[in-house]
């Protein structure tokens, strides 16, 4: 059985934060508010004990006979070191920073450096695997776009500078504003589904 | 004691016994043959039949009765004469009986079942049947069946079974069937009824089969294919040798030899050989709204990217900061994600050797936002509410009962601010930031401006924003091409001149591999592919 508890809390809430978009009254604006710091609380929780479960899930791993339990004691290690480091000295202070800077970056940043070398790769192939115009248009888009991005020495090729600013603002901008619409469509459909009870993500069956 | 088994239940019995203790029947055939009615005769009722028909009790029968017998067997007389030419036992079967049913073999050929009562109408085949009926209406192959069992010789397959009838029955049976007739009762005379007691009487050692599979040689054949083929599914196939080093190993080592060599050759040389671009619209808005903010103006900046980022979004913030610093901005860094806090500090830090920030009179971070959309609209809401306190635990915010600091004096609400900068690589997170704040920048009587620094891929989708009217998104750099216009824009040389030389020379040599390499990875087997065409054609 549906609990309407659950249900009545959520259409409540939601109509009043809604309302208060429309309605300029001080009760309304007030109570809306206060839901948002609720929210904000309640999240900042939640990631809260994310991270203590993290923890206790690579404690068990790494104490039981379990392969790949050394994945778990480093993860362990790095998260004791670095919520220690920034714990005790600051998050802003010089030692968090340098594990910042000489590890996290870099590491992100090589994975960048990997992602560079594959999309070429799968550019350079893209001809061979489905040779068709789909393909070709592809490639020439990306090709003239990469171009035209970086400064080419200052050559200036006439109509490629031009061509570059038309890809730009009107195929690549009405295939943007396509998906904009369409997420703007879901989030509207999802919001009401979830103002009228028919969808709850919140439990309650 | 001896004893006897019957023939008919099987049954021991004493040996003097005459019939059977358990059945009735005759233990002992009696002696010169005995019809099969008569073995199997009751006591009670033979000694009726005796009564009725019996010879030996001829003198106590009256004479009307006897005059009818022997009418009866003078008419019979010619049907007893062929019985007795087949060794039938005449003498054994009663007179009156005899005239009932003892003309059955002189129609040995009729085909029909009811063929004993065709000789009491007289039917003669030579001479009653017409010649052309004869032909006509029995076939050939019927004739032939007629003549066969005339001669008593029946069509058998190979395993004796009568062919002529499609009997599948056994030959036991068949034959049993086919000779027998019912020499007693009502049903005497009668051809291929069952018997009362089928087979009881006529104990015989079963037929032995071979319990052996018969298989033949093809057979055979397939049954040893279908084991080798199971032998071998049991069978683990070694795996074919992977190459260490294959195509697509050499295909991708290159690639990413050439790009690191094109990168690193403009750091090596150390000389700035690309031109900055020459103009660019956002950049140049972007300009525009900070040389036209006031005197020590509140920026909110947020740093909402990811560290994998920082290079490209860092050295396209560097002069954009730079000009607004150097207007007298105070900033307040904040980020929806949590890796934004240390991000906005390590920036700062990048810039302190220049702009000498200090922090808290000139810039305060306030740290992370939990909740993405939902922080981020309570942070637009209610700004000193939500986040309370800086990173480091100070008090953010001037209120009645403590001193907030400097950089955030005089804020109390987010139109407060006279500009907002984000410095985004995210779609999503730059979608939640133009839709959160946009009523509030779109709103002509908020004095204030909301500009992106974005990454080059979010361009596409940050510029329908930009373009709109009116405009969530009043200014835009972006990636290193939009840092270097404003950096010309507003006649910077900081602007790293080798940063912009690598990201010329790495699009270009990208552009080229992706050029050349496809058109060759796609022209070469298509030469080689004709050639052999060519080849085969002349041969």
């Amino acid at each position: 059985m549906r609990n309407p508890v659950y249900t009545a809390i959520a259409i409540g809430v939601g109509i009043v934060v809604l309302l208060g978009y429309f309605l300029q009254f001080d009760l309304l604006v007030n109570l809306r508010i206060v839901f948002l710091e609720w929210a904000t609380i309640l999240v900042a929780t939640a990631l809260l004990i994310g991270v203590v479960n993290l923890f206790i899930v690579h404690w068990r791993k790494s104490t039981t006979d379990q392969p790949n339990r050394v994945n778990s004691i480093a993860l362990l290690a790095g998260l004791t070191i670095t919520m220690g480091v920034a714990g005790w000295f600051g998050p802003t202070d010089l030692y968090s920073l340098w594990i910042f800077n000489y590890i996290l970056i870099p590491i992100e940043a090589s994975l960048m450096g990997i992602l560079s070398v594959v999309l070429i790769y799968a550019g350079v192939r893209l001809l061979r695997r489905k040779p068709n115009l789909l393909s070709i248009v592809f490639i020439a888009t990306a090709v003239i776009i990469l171009l035209m991005t970086g400064p080419l020495f200052g050559i200036d090729i006439p109509g490629l500078a031009e061509l570059r600013i038309w890809i730009g603002k009107v195929p690549a901008v009405a295939g943007a504003r396509g998906i904009l619409l369409g997420v703007s469509l879901g989030i509207i459909a999802a919001g009401l589904r979830i103002l009228m009870g028919a969808d709850r993500p919140y439990g309650g069956n | 004691m001896e004893e006897t088994y019957c023939p008919l239940c099987g049954k021991p019995n004493p040996i003097d016994n005459k019939f059977c203790d358990f059945c009735l029947a005759h233990l002992h055939p009696q002696e010169g043959g005995s019809t099969d009615s008569e073995a199997l005769s009751i006591p009670g009722i033979e000694d009726n039949q005796d009564g009725l028909g019996g010879h030996e009790s001829d003198s106590n029968v009256p004479d009307w009765l006897s005059e009818l017998q022997q009418s009866n067997e003078m008419e019979n007389e010619e049907t007893l004469d062929s019985e007795s030419e087949l060794g039938q036992p005449a003498n054994a079967i009663s007179d009156w009986m005899t005239g009932v049913s003892g003309d059955g073999e002189a129609t040995v050929g009729e085909v029909s079942p009811t063929a004993p009562f065709l000789p009491d109408q007289g039917i003669n085949e030579s001479q009653d049947i017409p010649h052309w009926l004869n032909d006509s209406l029995i076939e050939e192959e019927d004739q032939d069946l007629l003549e066969d069992e005339r001669s008593g010789e029946v069509p058998l397959d190979g395993e004796g079974r009568d062919v002529s009838r499609g009997d599948s029955s056994s030959p036991e049976i068949s034959e049993d069937i086919s000779s027998g007739r019912e020499n007693a009762g009502p049903l005497a005379g009668l051809r291929g009824v069952l018997p009362a007691e089928p087979g009881a009487a006529r104990v015989r050692k079963p037929r032995t089969y071979s319990a052996k599979l018969k298989v033949s040689t093809s057979q055979r054949a397939h049954i040893d294919l279908l084991n080798s083929l199971l032998e071998d599914e049991g069978q683990p196939q070694p795996l074919p040798p992977r190459r260490s080093i294959s195509q697509q190993h050499v295909l991708r080592w290159g690639i990413a030899l050439v790009l690191l060599m094109a990168i690193l050759w403009p750091i090596v040389i150390t000389s700035h050989e690309m031109p900055f671009p020459d103009y660019d619209e956002g950049s140049a808005e972007v300009n525009r709204l900070i040389s036209q903010l006031p005197e020590n103006a509140r920026v909110l900046v947020g740093f909402d990217f990811e560290p994998g980022l920082a290079a490209e979004l860092d050295t396209a913030a560097a002069p954009v900061f730079d000009h607004l610093l150097s207007e007298g901005a105070l900033l307040t860094l904040i980020s929806t994600s949590p890796s934004g806090p240390i991000l906005a500090e390590r920036f700062i830090q990048s810039i302190q050797s220049d702009q000498k920030l200090i922090y808290g009179l000139e810039y305060v971070n306030l740290g992370y936002i939990p909740g993405g959309a939902v922080g981020l609209l309570s942070f637009i809401e209610n700004p000193q509410g939500t986040i309370p306190f800086t990173i480091d635990g100070l008090s953010a915010w001037e209120t009645e009962d403590r001193n907030g600091l400097p950089a955030t004096a005089g804020i109390d609400q987010i139109t407060d601010y006279s500009m907002v900068i984000l410095l985004v690589d995210d779609p999503d997170t730059a979608r939640t930031w133009i839709e959160q704040l946009g009523p509030t920048i779109t709103n002509p009587q908020a004095l204030m401006s909301f500009v992106l620094i974005t990454s080059a891929q979010l361009e596409p989708v940050v510029r329908p924003y930009y373009e709109s009217s009116p405009q969530p998104v009043n200014g835009l750099v972006v990636g290193l091409r939009g840092g270097a216009a404003y950096a010309r824009i507003i006649g910077s040389d900081d602007f790293p001149g080798r940063s912009w030389d690598a990201f010329g020379m790495g699009t270009f040599v990208a552009a080229l591999l992706i050029l050349v390499g496809g058109l060759g990875y796609y022209v070469i087997p298509e030469l080689s592919r004709t050639a052999r065409d060519q080849e085969k054609v002349k041969r």
